[in-house]
């Protein structure tokens, strides 16, 4: 995004904060899901988080998000403390059907984080115009969600995100609900994205070849109650190709490995 | 299941199914007489559109895959009618006897208060009559538990009936 | 010439729909032509006198006043009914501690306690619109809830990850999520109104077409009963109609959304 076309200051990941997370547990009732889970964002970091379906990934991105509470340990941004929902963090859901509203166009959508700041119409308009163009759905502002395409649906679901001037994106399987295609154009537009914004990515997925292809480090998840059982560097260079890095000999490397993690 | 007859019978449904039964009950009164019979005719006109209405709908929403399985498969008109449509529109039905029943009282009593036949409905009128509104909103307390109770014996009936769509679709 | 097609297609269609209805009035109408019977006078006797009334606006006035009564009634009961609704629907306390109250309230016959209220307030249009406004509550109060309880979890999720204030949850969310069962209420709620608009001035009333037709019957006057009872029937007609473009108007996305979730259903035309 170009910073001159920023018309206040409060727009843009200007103050990009790293995120810390330590000792974090989680429990319901007497099911212990989540066990001092240890980790940090650095702004503009890519963090992929697998495991095994039912390990708790999901839980473990909502206690990020603020929407439930922890048990133990504890999440900060930058130097405060997370108790409940921040602008800082923007959420994408699998289900990108039950998280746009039917109801408004494209643009009202992506515009509505924003009218709950307390942002004017025109202002937030102009807001949500441009992230539409950053997602590359400019033209479809003034459709409905439901005459999108999945793919195109998501998209929008991740503009809503980035006009919240959210730094730190966090997506629960985004791409999961979509075809093989669509999915691949994705994990292109959102390494864009964070190259082109500087944003923080925290993706949960259960593909473990789309982690590693996405990440600069993979978090593995496993266990009863899941703990972190390994974080892999993701040394694969900024500018990934879904074709000539999936062919890579270390990017097999690292699939292999998280794949053993996974499936030990 | 027939659209023509379907097609032919929606205006005249529409027209049923939004016409006040109640406003009926002078003429009724007139041709009919104020007795029980009268009661009777104006709470079965008014329980049968719900019941009408809802097992049409429910017997036109018949999954399409269902459909097509009856056509590969070329079930005959009677198995398919009693074993298919019948059981896929039950809870449609069900549906339409729980809210005849709670009519069934609201008219029932309605009717006895408006024209004053023996039953709950003129006892609320006669306490009012007296004065002793008390005891008037006691007997509609009263009718309105009557209610409660009725709905919560079709509840365990429907229960029993129908259990296979309770188990099929709980989360 | 695709044009002339289709227009055809829609006459057909509408023939295919009005066969019946218009073949049943005239049998009606044949069948009571010559009829002397004192309870079923002729359709056409009925329908004059209907047409008399009305153009000498004696009809007209009873229905300015039943129809004020049941709009006025029906608006309160809109709004309070959906707005407690979704305060019902979004609060688990809440909906949990009044839930059997509502229950129970739901199945109190209204009709019964008309005469009560009329005696307690008197004879003019204060009484019927509260009568007609507290039936209406129910039906659109328990649409409400059931309309909240029915909204996705991630829409509500959505909204507090993005930190939205109660009031735009409540207006921009909740109430258009809840919205098609809302109109569901409120189309029940319709109905409902109308029969207790007729039935509240069954009694004490010197106006309404209630009071027409129960006015006639104390004379004697068949015709004229039939004729305001006709009248209602037609009336309830038209209310639903009107109701339905209402609908449609203001859930045009969630028609089109049902549809385009939806492409291989059977048309729902048949």
């Amino acid at each position: 995004m170009d910073t001159n076309s920023m018309t206040q200051t409060t727009r843009s990941p200007s103050n990009p904060r790293p995120m810390a997370v330590t000792g974090l547990s989680k429990s319901y009732g007497t099911v212990h899901v989540l066990d001092d889970i240890n980790v940090t964002v650095a702004p503009g970091e890519f963090l992929c988080i697998v495991g095994p379906s039912g390990v708790g990934k999901t839980t473990l991105l909502r206690t990020l998000s603020g929407l439930i509470d922890l048990s133990a340990g504890e999440v900060r941004v930058g130097d405060d403390v997370l108790d409940g929902p921040i602008p800082d963090i923007g959420l994408v859901f699998q289900d990108y059907r039950g998280s746009l509203m039917p109801w408004m166009r494209t643009l009202e959508n992506v515009a509505f984080p924003l009218r709950g700041k307390g942002i004017g119409k025109s202002e937030r308009n102009a807001i949500a115009q441009k992230c539409l163009e950053d997602v590359g759905l400019g033209d479809a502002a003034h459709s409905y969600p439901w005459e999108l395409s999945g793919g195109m649906q998501q998209r929008v679901a991740i503009a809503r995100a980035l006009a919240y001037d959210a730094h730190i994106l966090l997506m629960d399987e985004p791409f999961g609900a979509l075809d093989a295609q669509t999915r691949l154009g994705l994990e292109d537009l959102v390494l864009d994205l964070r190259k082109r914004l500087n944003i923080s990515v925290i993706v949960v997925t259960h593909d473990i070849d789309e982690a590693v292809y996405l990440a600069d480090r993979v978090v593995v998840l496993s266990g009863k109650p899941a703990t972190v059982i390994d974080i892999v560097d993701v040394d694969l260079g900024n500018n990934r190709d879904q074709i000539k890095t999936k062919s890579d000999p270390r990017f097999v490397e690292y699939r292999n490995r998280v794949l053993k993690e996974i499936m030990r | 299941m027939f659209p023509a007859i379907e097609r032919a019978t929606r205006k005249l449904l529409d027209f049923g199914r939004s016409f006040p039964v109640v406003a009926l009950m002078p003429i009724f009164v007139l041709v009919i007489g104020a007795n029980s019979t009268m009661k009777i005719t104006i709470t079965a006109i008014a329980c049968f559109f719900p019941i009408l209405l809802q097992t049409i709908y429910g017997a036109r929403r018949l999954e399409p895959t269902i459909v097509d399985t009856i056509q590969s498969y070329r079930i005959p008109f009677g198995l398919r009618f009693f074993h298919v449509i019948l059981p896929a529109a039950a809870p449609f039905i069900a549906t339409g006897i729980r809210i005849a029943i709670s009519i069934s009282i609201l008219v029932t009593v309605g009717t006895e208060v408006i024209i004053q036949i023996t039953g709950l409905g003129s006892q609320v009128n006669f306490a009012r009559t007296y004065n002793e509104v008390d005891i008037a909103f006691a007997y509609t307390l009263y009718a309105g538990l009557l209610g409660v109770l009725l709905t919560a014996i079709w509840d365990l009936f429907e229960g029993q009936i129908l259990s296979w769509h309770h188990r099929s679709t709980a989360e | 010439m695709s044009q002339n097609f289709s227009l055809k297609k829609a006459i057909k269609a509408q023939a295919e729909q009005w066969w019946l209805p218009v073949g049943l009035i005239i049998l009606w109408w044949v069948a009571s032509a010559g009829s002397t019977s004192f309870y079923f006078p002729p359709l056409n006797k009925i329908v004059a006198a209907l047409i008399r009334d009305l153009a000498s606006g004696l009809l007209l006035k009873h229905l300015a006043f039943s129809l004020t009564n049941m709009a006025i009634g029906l608006a309160y009961a809109i709004v309070l009914g959906v707005i407690l609704g979704l305060f019902i629907g979004y609060f688990k306390t809440l909906r949990q501690a009044t839930s059997p109250l509502l229950n129970f309230f739901r199945s109190i016959p209204i009709a019964a306690i008309v005469p009560i209220v009329i005696v307690a307030m008197g004879t003019g249009a204060s009484p019927k619109i509260f009568i007609i406004g507290l039936a209406c509550f129910w039906p659109i109060l328990l649409n409400t809830i059931d309309g909240v309880r029915g909204v996705p979890p991630q829409m509500i999720e959505t909204s507090r990850a993005f930190s939205i204030p109660l009031t735009l949850l409540f207006w921009r969310v909740l109430f258009m999520a809840a919205l098609p069962q809302i109109m569901a209420g409120i189309r029940v709620a319709v109905s409902v109104a109308l029969v207790l608009m007729v039935v509240s001035e069954f009694f004490g009333a010197s106006q309404g077409i209630g009071f027409f037709i129960s006015e006639s019957k104390q004379h004697f006057a068949m015709v004229e009963t039939w004729a305001g009872t006709l009248l209602v029937g037609i009336l309830g007609y038209l209310l639903s109609a009107l109701f339905l473009k209402i609908e449609a108007w203001l859930l045009s996305w969630y028609f089109q959304e049902a549809r385009s979730a939806e492409p291989n259903a059977t048309s729902s035309g048949s």
